[in-house]
């Protein structure tokens, strides 16, 4: 009677091994995947050039909580303005202004040193 | 338009004539860096001289707004090419271009400086288009080509969209006056 589960015992360990330790582990990654904010739901960096007295790119969309970047890579002066939202003030040629926006919405802006120039963000609620 | 201030016009369209042809005439390989880095500078100051006088004298905001802009650009880009010629070790040399450019903005400062009100609104946007459409010509036909330094080459290709916006908002400024 006790010799059946003793030779039952290397089959039992085999099938330990081999399906249910990785079970275990897959359910503990899954598992976690609910608990562990996915790179969707973390804020992103965008940035904006400004180049060739433009905006680019001219059209961006980000979430709330993203942080918008505008980077003058021109050698001529720009900033970016959105009254009540952001100035960026002048930027001179590789200075930079990071902007986070709080609500939803369509943010048109421009520099207000070179009136055609002029860009637009989409700021929704999630990615 | 009364008689004077056409004459005026065909004056600075005469000498702005007399300038491209020097720029037709000169063989793109005969510029060195230390030619074009005159050259540029020589431009920017000339541009930055007839902002002054615009601020000076006009008071249309949309003259103003225009000539401030210019201005800061223009300082902009030659304190970039001043920078980059001291830490190049280049000494800017004058050359046939640069001394007509000198010469030229002198003689027109002081034809637009006679000039008020309307006359010298329309006078000063007409020499604006001029100025930039020669500067944008003498930039792909000369400098650009004749840069062999990469870094002033890559300034001069840098600031190309800024003349170009110049060029483009002087002519909305012309229709914007004839329109008055």
């Amino acid at each position: 009677m006790s010799a059946t589960p003793r030779a039952l015992r290397p089959l039992a360990m085999r099938l330990l091994r081999r399906v249910a330790i990785p079970g275990v582990a897959c359910l503990l990654v899954l598992g976690a995947g609910n608990w562990w904010p996915s790179a969707e739901e973390s804020p992103r960096r965008r940035e904006i050039r400004m180049r060739g007295n433009s905006f680019a790119p001219r059209e961006v969309r980000v979430a709330v909580g993203d942080t918008v970047v505008w980077v003058n890579g021109d050698i001529v002066r720009h900033n970016a303005v959105r009254r009540d939202l952001f100035d960026t003030g002048e930027l001179r040629s590789g200075e930079r202004f990071a902007w986070v926006p709080a609500d939803t919405g369509t943010v048109r802006y421009q520099c207000t040193i070179h009136s055609r120039m002029r860009g637009t963000i989409q700021v929704t609620k999630s990615h | 338009m009364n008689r004077r201030l056409m004459f005026s016009l065909l004056g600075l369209t005469l000498v702005l004539g007399a300038c491209r042809s020097r720029m037709a005439e000169s063989p793109a390989a005969a510029l060195s860096d230390a030619n074009i880095a005159a050259i540029v500078v020589q431009a920017n100051t000339a541009d930055i001289l007839y902002a002054d006088l615009a601020l000076a004298k006009s008071q249309t905001a949309a003259v103003r707004a225009f000539a401030t802009m210019t201005k800061r650009d223009h300082e902009s880009v030659n304190e970039a090419a001043v920078a980059l010629v001291t830490r190049l070790g280049v000494t800017p040399v004058d050359n046939a271009l640069s001394f007509d450019l000198r010469d030229d903005a002198e003689t027109k400062r002081l034809t637009l400086r006679d000039f008020e009100g309307f006359a010298f609104d329309s006078a000063y946007a007409a020499n604006e288009v001029s100025y930039h459409t020669t500067l944008l010509g003498a930039m792909d036909s000369a400098l650009i080509p004749s840069a062999t330094n990469s870094e002033l080459r890559a300034l001069l290709v840098a600031v190309r969209p800024a003349v170009a916006a110049h060029l483009a908002h002087a002519r909305t400024l012309v229709s914007s006056l004839k329109r008055r």
